[in-house]
């Protein structure tokens, strides 16, 4: 009984802060985006992807070779978001900005708290991220998008991942991806495919901390995203993140998860999927709930 | 131990597959895939009419969209526009006018003004309850013309520019109520 009313009571302040987050973000968007709303809105339903949990542009665990906001080449957009994981063990919070310029460039902050239950510690996270559209586009031409982009991570509560033998609280994930919205791609319905490789020293996303006994210079991993739209307000689909092995106490597994979004409008998006993590901080079969809202102009 | 760990966290994506594979078998075992031209898909000669009239609408209730479209000749405008989609549609058509880089030269037509005419297209589709399979192929065939559409600088002798303005109706609401 205790227990349940403890563990409810987590969930419950973590969604709160959460909310908070999203509620101060997107009032602040709001008051910024009230000069510049009056030029953003161009871009297509859905193509500036929700926002994945660094705060790039993308679904939930991988960022897109999108920019965020709906912002067409002559516009400036942007967006914020909150999202929650909810797992056996862990909850993980994460909220955020990002400003997308003239279709080519995204800047973009997530600030991430990962509540371990057991240890009854939160682990605190800063993300700022850069993107870049280099070329192609998502939808038209011959070309798919590509774009590059940074991740720089500072970790704010580093006793735990130096506990399990990170070498630092800080680190920058470099990656590069390709994406495509098939147009009719599976029986007449819109596909998109979305593959990134990144390179980074980050022992799970960089919440517990960067580089290990294990392993310390820069590793390069896969991941991918595959959704297919069943209207043009839904989409289904599945998200796979290859993670390093930097740490020798602590395993660390690939990240999956398959999620629902619904698009209302375009200034609006709710993300519902089902997340598995594996093993996270030596705590075993991190599977559970993961939900997102975003709202962009 | 280890080993079990490992294929339970990939278990999920075995179940992905799984479920991806029965989607498919389901999308073949529904009706047969639609392989008619796609003008047939939309109702033929009617429901391309239906179509274009309930477009005209959207586009000119759309103030991204409707400011392009001033003084342009309504009705000269809804019978090149339903040739050429008859035409790229795989009807029995065939569209003579100019191509479509050179009617729009010179109007300058952004991404935002382009996809507020996309949208205005997927709009009046949805409102005349075109299947989405059926819609996405209508986009996958007009998507590779923006190219031709967007950013035409070049000043010239636009469909437009052959309009002496006031003299054609005005694409409004009045235009289109037949």
């Amino acid at each position: 009984m205790a227990e349940s009313g403890t563990r409810s009571r987590a969930a419950a302040g973590i969604v709160l802060r959460a909310l908070l987050g999203f509620g101060a973000l997107v009032t602040a968007l709001a008051s910024f985006g009230a000069g510049g709303a009056a030029h953003a809105g161009g871009r297509l339903l859905a193509t500036d992807g929700a926002t994945q949990i660094e705060g790039s542009a993308g679904s939930g665990l991988v960022p897109w070779a999108v920019i965020a906001g709906t912002g067409t080449r002559d516009e400036i957009g942007g967006s914020g978001f909150a999202t929650g994981v909810f797992v056996d063990d862990l909850r993980l919070a994460s909220f955020g900005v990002a400003a997308g310029l003239y279709d080519r460039v995204e800047l973009s902050f997530a600030h991430q708290i990962l509540e371990v239950r057991p240890l009854g510690e939160d682990l605190r996270q800063n993300v700022f991220g850069l993107k870049v559209r280099a070329a192609g586009d998502l939808v038209y031409g011959r070309w798919p998008a590509l774009a590059f982009g940074v991740q720089v991570k500072h970790m704010l509560d580093f006793d735990v991942p130096r506990a399990v033998g990170a070498d630092d609280d800080w680190g920058i994930d470099v990656y590069g991806g390709v994406s495509r919205l098939f147009l009719g791609g599976l029986f007449g319905h819109n596909v998109l495919l979305n593959g990134v490789v990144r390179g980074t020293r980050s022992n799970e996303i960089g919440l517990l901390g960067f580089g290990g006994p294990g392993r310390d210079n820069y590793q390069f991993y896969f991941e991918g995203s595959a959704a297919v739209f069943l209207t043009r307000r839904i989409a289904l689909g599945y998200d796979f993140r290859q993670k390093s092995k930097n740490l020798r106490v602590a395993d660390e597994d690939p990240w999956q998860d398959v999620f629902l979004a619904f698009v209302p409008s375009r200034y609006f998006k709710i993300v519902a999927a089902y997340a598995r993590l594996g093993e996270v901080a030596g705590l075993g079969h991190q599977d559970g709930a993961y939900l997102s809202l975003q709202g962009s102009f | 131990m280890r080993c079990g760990r490992d294929l339970r966290s990939v278990g999920l994506s075995r179940r992905v597959v799984c479920a991806l594979l029965v989607a498919f078998a389901a999308a073949c075992a529904s009706p047969q895939l639609d392989r008619r031209p796609l003008y047939e898909q939309l109702g033929g000669e009617a429901g391309l009419a239906a179509l274009v009239d309930r477009f005209l609408h959207e586009l000119a209730r759309d103030a991204d969209a409707a400011p392009q479209f001033r003084g342009v000749d309504v009705k000269r405008f809804r019978i090149q526009l339903t040739l050429h989609l008859c035409q790229t549609f795989d009807g029995p058509c065939r569209y003579e006018g100019a191509p479509l880089a050179e009617v729009h030269r010179g109007m300058q037509i952004s991404q935002r003004e382009f996809n507020a005419v996309v949208e205005d297209l997927v709009r009046a589709m949805e409102s005349l309850r075109i299947p989405t399979p059926v819609q996405n192929r209508v986009l996958a065939r007009l998507a590779p013309m923006r190219e031709q559409v967007v950013g035409q600088a070049h000043p010239g002798m636009g469909a437009r520019a052959a309009e002496a303005p006031g003299q054609a109706p005005r694409l409004d609401e009045q235009s289109f109520v037949r």
